[in-house]
């Protein structure tokens, strides 16, 4: 019986084909020289529910989505009844990955994507082709599953220091190894650091061949960190990364040393260095994201105790030892998650992600003050800003769809004009009705 | 930890109630601003009338169907929220709905303000309401927020503005109404017409000059303190360059100074380092005046009415109060005459800063609260206390600076007290006799935190004293020495404390101080010291070895305070850093070996300790620190490992160019405490080499040796000399009776405070933890809570 029970559908059910299920990562492709903008917006669906037998990365063509948001033939601009888009009419193709891929950054060329998959406890890579296309399988027809080759650090003994990386792997961040170190080539390649929730972090170093085959690989694992990694971004004045935590007020710090005059990156290791402490606060134990502004020499940091956008100057002297130096705090709403700075029309905003308000926030980083809302989302999570084109999208987790959220209010200076969502891609829909 | 006595009454009586509260969902959403109307009930329908109408009497009874509502805006949803604030009730304006429904505010609202009057006879009170999504402002009456109606327009009228209003404030005829607008940096004057409906706007731009602080340094003369101790005056206040986030003005909050001969509109500057003033005729704004320089810019501003200038009521002055983009709080003298616009001393040189209140957490919102105080007779209840109130820290009876913080509190400052005079008896009191509290010692100043307890015991250590070697703990007694037989210093005892600071640790007439530690009873802290020799001055950091004996690291090593041999300046008394050995810092390398590296040489690097199991230190000497890199000199110690393998090239061929490794000090302590840290004096110099900035004040110290006394801003010891000490040796204590600083914790994150001068209370918004909260100020403390 026992047996028979365990080989019954062994497979389990695909991932519906062109469906959004539980959206959790939203990014666009690097805009590179000779782009008018991004070309391409990823899309990965955590599969929350268990119903499928695991997650799906999906390509969309970034430019003609956004042709159709302009196109009056289509979308009319309203914000009160924003246009419905069909996803499979803008989808290039999809990938199957395991079950919660999240936290996910795409390579300083964008032509490779890192998916950090809780489930399978890997960072699995997926191939972007000149025209979007994914890949993350040596063959094949149809929607690929991404195979063993591409799935880097669980291997039994992933590195030559015998480490694999932990099992519960959090957020990627893709910084090029000449930033972190200037001896390096401008081509060498990327860093990728993977934060893991239970306190460590993970280092893959992703050199470029010349035949372009090549995989990332995992160099070093630090373990010790503040537990609950949640975001995750790089200082390059300091040239460290620091993360948040989910569970503490510690802002963990640590930097990666590459050994490049050994000409053996294998060498290269990650340090933690001192953390620092978001004190003064009621309490600070849980912050979600952070994002550095090193020209104004400022951090921005995502607290839910308060809920809050914690301003910290950079240069500044702190109240205690070992604090950041706090310098105003914005008042957000319930359950802010996550957080992204972008330019709109030179200008810096900060946009929001309030999951139980079911809000995103816009605050004009000059005036450290909100100056729009956008209401009527679902679950709203993470967050992929288009400048160019003047769109934001947002991963809508608890709808299953991406709403697109028109920006050019903020460049137009008309006071009737009001940021908000102007398109829908994948249906407005019950959880129940997505088989 | 926070240093806030937390008045629990109301939580006891809580618990002690028989009835048990039913769960309520939170209405609120986002509060923001909050605004007082009040209505006559008498009358039908409810009108809204003059707000005095509401004035509780001397007992604190509120007249008879007349009651106090508060409007407090919902910024996440666009709406006003009403709540009785005598029934203590959340009003729902459309009850066919569920849950709570406010009235509409537009889109995006940013600020609240309800007049004292209606415009006119017979008119409708109205309020008015910002909104910085649409960019215009509503009138909206008041009548609305107790009968609701419906199928109407929201607003009575509304002026559309061309940026997005941050802020109001009424004339003091309530003719105008005046709205900051940061994205323009202006402030629009806006008409109120007869029937309280808005009229024509006009902008008026902000200036740009930036004034410069009158020079000198003063501390204001009021205090009452009572106790055998002595309290230091304030420090030098330092000229700071005044400091600008922009080019252009952007004004964050409104003030209108009624008091003032000429009324003037004061305008808080989130950009430049000014608080601008405008004078207000019956015509409007006029021609801006030199403004009051901050040096740096303010977000928030409060300004006392006339007070006396002393404890016993004589005198008259008058302050403004500032929070700046720091988060911090500044007094400036804003009494007519000579010292106007003087950013006054208000901490001693001990402080985080002189000219800012001795206040550590990030400040949100500042406001001037006056309960009990007439300005019209400013010693009316000057020590005069009723009969069966007992005087006290947390009765507050006068004018006090109210100031919520991002620790989630409210706390307060002293500027006026009319009990101070009643208050302590210990010592000659300063600021005259007459005692009728219960306290013994007393601290009173001017512009400094209100202390909110009754002190009981005087600064000094709490718990052990001891030293911790090896793993074990050696309590030291009075005379400075422990039961240990192993090579463990002892504290050497001094003859006195210096001024200002207090003997510590003993504390008994019988035993001179072993430790001393800061007085003062506003800037002192709880925490924890250690000096730990040979303690770690960088750690966890990675470097490389460069060519000849170059270290190189991205540190910041001057920054941290690493001192090579040669860095150090020859020994002088008046130089602390220089009284060591002159040994430098030393350089300990922590990296393991690569992996798969076996030879035999390279394996002596990492050997460790037979007894304990220890890796041996791999050490050398720093012979000079520069910002960004080491010169190395020898190794130190370790005779097991041969001349030919003591090189740096050595260590490369083994470890590669690139290491993990720390610096420590080397025949030194390293001092820190818990909340100070460990500050030095070292500065990246000439070419960037680390060099002691003795231009710096000589209290910032870190290293202290054996047999030389060691002194900085908060405590001063001396540890003996003595041979064959090893960095597993610590000297650790803890300093504690500090006295807490009256406060309440109104929740998570408080961002807009309004004193209510018609019922007697401080209401806070609290925007995280979406509650409006209502403080009482006979017996400090939370009496209610909205959401």
């Amino acid at each position: 019986m026992l047996w028979a029970g365990c080989t019954l559908s062994p497979a389990g059910i695909d991932p519906v084909e062109h469906a959004f299920n539980f959206p959790a990562e939203i990014l666009l492709s690097p805009t590179l020289a000779s782009d008018n903008g991004p070309a391409f917006l990823f899309v990965a669906n955590e599969n929350f529910d268990l119903r499928y037998n695991g997650g799906t990365v999906m390509s969309f063509d970034a430019m003609r989505l956004a042709a159709a948001v302009r196109d009056t033939s289509v979308c009319n601009g309203s914000i009160t009844e924003p246009c419905e888009l069909n996803p499979a009419d803008y989808q290039i193709n999809e990938v199957r990955t395991g079950s919660f891929p999240g936290g996910m950054a795409i390579s300083t060329r964008g032509d490779r994507l890192y998916v950090p998959i809780r489930t399978d406890g890997n960072v699995t890579y997926i191939d972007v082709g000149s025209d979007g296309r994914l890949s993350c399988t040596s063959g094949g027809e149809g929607v690929q599953r991404c195979d063993d080759a591409h799935r880097r650090g669980d291997e039994t003994i992933a590195n030559q220091r015998g480490e694999a990386i932990p099992a519960d792997p959090g957020r990627a961040l893709v910084v090029p190894l000449s930033t972190l170190d200037s001896a390096a080539d401008p081509d060498a390649g990327d860093a990728v650091i993977v934060t893991d929730v239970s306190g460590a972090m993970s280092l893959f170093v992703d050199e470029r061949a010349p035949n372009g085959t090549t995989a990332p690989q995992l160099i070093d694992v630090v373990y010790e960190l503040a537990s609950g990694q949640g975001g995750v971004a790089y200082e390059p004045t300091e040239n460290l990364f620091y993360t948040t935590s989910t569970r503490t007020n510690e802002i963990t710090r640590v930097g990666v040393a590459l050994d490049l005059g050994a000409h053996d990156l294998r060498r290269s290791f990650l340090f933690k260095s001192t953390s620092k402490f978001l004190g003064g606060l009621d309490d600070g134990r849980d912050t979600r994201d952070i994002h550095f502004d090193v020209a104004a020499g400022r951090a921005y940091i995502l607290s839910r105790r308060p809920e809050a956008l914690v301003v910290v100057n950079m240069n500044g002297e702190p109240r205690s030892a070992n604090e950041l130096a706090v310098d105003r705090i914005v008042e957000l709403a319930t359950g802010p998650s996550r957080l992204t700075v972008a330019e709109v029309n030179g200008r810096r905003f900060a946009f929001v992600s309030c999951y139980d308000a079911r809000a995103l926030y816009v605050i004009d980083l000059e005036l450290s003050q909100e100056v729009g809302i956008v209401r009527n989302f679902s679950g709203p999570f993470q967050i992929a800003v288009d400048g160019e084109r003047e769109l934001l999208y947002v991963a809508d987790f608890r709808a299953s769809n991406v709403r697109v959220v028109d920006l050019a209010p903020l460049s137009s200076g008309d006071p009737t004009a009001t940021v908000g969502v102007v398109a829908l891609v994948g249906a407005q829909r019950a959880r129940s009705e997505l088989h | 930890m926070r240093r806030v006595l937390f008045v629990l009454a109301g939580f006891v009586v809580a618990a002690c109630s028989s009835t048990a509260i039913p769960f309520t969902p939170a209405a609120f959403e986002r509060p923001g601003d909050v605004a007082f109307v009040c209505f006559d009930t008498n009358q039908t329908p409810i009108a809204a009338v003059s707000r005095d109408a509401c004035r509780r009497d001397e007992t604190g009874t509120a007249p008879t169907g007349f009651v106090l509502h508060g409007l407090v805006l919902q910024t996440a949803r666009g709406e006003i929220a009403t709540i009785d604030l005598v029934a203590n009730r959340l009003l729902d304006s459309d009850t066919s709905v569920p849950g709570y429904t406010f009235l509409e505010a537009g889109d995006l609202p940013t600020a609240l303000v309800a007049p004292a009057n209606p415009a006119s006879d017979g008119a409708d009170l109205q309020v008015y309401v910002a909104n910085s999504g649409s960019r215009d402002i509503w009138s909206i009456p008041a009548r609305r927020f107790r009968t609701p109606e419906y199928g109407v327009d929201p607003w009575s009228s509304f002026v559309t503005l061309e940026g997005s209003p941050s802020a109001l404030a009424f004339s003091p005829d309530e003719h105008f109404l005046f709205a900051a607008v940061p994205s323009r940096g202006s402030v629009y004057q806006i008409e109120i017409a007869a029937d309280g409906t808005l009229g024509a706007s006009t902008e008026v731009v902000l200036g740009t000059s930036v004034p410069v602080a009158p020079a000198g340094s003063r501390e204001d003369e009021y205090a009452r303190e009572c106790t055998t101790g002595t309290v230091l005056p304030a420090g030098e206040r330092p000229m700071r360059t005044p400091e600008t986030l922009g080019a252009m003005p952007q004004p964050s909050a409104l003030v209108v100074d009624a008091t003032a001969a000429t009324p003037v509109l004061l305008v808080a500057d989130a950009a430049l380092p000014v608080i601008h003033r405008i004078p207000i005729s019956a015509a409007g704004l006029d021609a801006e005046l030199d403004g009051v320089a901050t040096e740096l810019p303010t977000r928030d501003i409060a300004t006392t009415p006339v007070v006396p200038t002393a404890v016993d009521g004589s005198g008259a002055a008058r302050y403004l109060y500032a929070l700046d983009v720091q988060g911090d709080v500044m007094a400036i003298d804003y009494t007519e005459g000579a010292t106007f616009g003087q950013i006054l001393s208000v901490g001693v040189a001990e402080a985080r800063s002189t000219d800012r209140m001795a206040f550590l957490p990030l400040a949100t919102t500042i406001e001037v609260i006056t309960p009990g105080f007439d300005p019209e007779n400013p010693t009316l209840g000057l020590c005069a206390p009723p009969a069966e109130v007992s005087v006290g820290a947390n009765r507050l009876h006068g004018v006090f600076l109210s100031v919520g913080f991002a620790d989630g509190t409210v706390r307060l400052a002293d500027i006026y007290d009319l009990d101070a005079p009643c208050r302590g008896e210990a010592g000659a009191c300063v600021g005259g006799a007459g005692d009728s509290s219960t306290d013994i010692v007393a601290f009173i100043r001017r512009n400094r935190p209100r202390i909110g307890e009754v002190i009981l015991t005087e600064i000094g250590t709490t718990g052990s004293v001891a030293f911790q070697a090896n793993g074990a703990t050696w309590p030291i007694t009075a005379m400075g020495e422990t039961a240990s037989t192993g090579a463990l210093p002892e504290l050497e005892a001094r003859a006195t404390c210096a001024n200002g600071f207090v003997d510590a640790y003993p504390r008994d007439e019988m035993n001179m101080p072993l430790i001393c530690t800061l007085a003062d009873p506003w800037n002192a802290l709880v925490e924890s010291w250690t000096a730990q020799y040979e303690g770690i001055v960088v750690g966890g950091d990675a470097g490389r070895f460069s060519t000849g004996n170059t270290f190189l690291a991205e540190a910041a090593f001057c920054n941290a305070g690493v001192l090579g041999s040669g860095n150090l300046p020859a020994s002088d008394a008046s130089v602390p850093e220089s009284l060591g050995p002159g040994l430098g810092d030393q350089l300990v390398i922590t990296s393991l070996l690569p992996p798969g590296e076996t030879r035999a040489e390279c394996q002596a690097y990492v050997a460790t300790d037979g007894a304990t199991g220890i890796r041996l230190p791999l050490a050398f000497e720093i012979t000079r620190a520069f910002a960004d890199r080491l010169e190395l000199g020898e190794m130190i110690g370790r005779p097991d490992i041969f001349d030919s393998a003591r090189s740096i090239d050595a260590l490369r061929d083994c470890f590669g160019e690139l290491v993990s490794f720390s610096v420590r000090t080397h025949g030194a302590y390293i001092v820190s405490g818990s909340r100070s840290g460990a500050p030095s004096r070292v500065v990246s110099g000439d070419g960037g080499a680390c060099t002691v900035d003795t231009t710096l004040d000589v209290a910032l110290q870190n290293r202290a040796f054996g047999g030389v006394p060691f002194a900085n801003r908060r405590v001063a010891f001396t540890i003996g000399a003595l041979d064959g000490v090893t960095n597993t040796t610590s000297l650790h204590f803890n300093i504690g009776g500090v006295p807490l600083q009256l406060g309440a914790d109104v929740g998570l994150l408080p961002t807009e405070m309004h004193f209510s001068d018609v019922d007697g209370y401080l209401y806070v918004v609290d925007t995280a933890s979406q509650a409006l909260v209502r403080l009482q100020m006979n017996e400090f403390r939370v009496l209610n809570t909205f959401r």
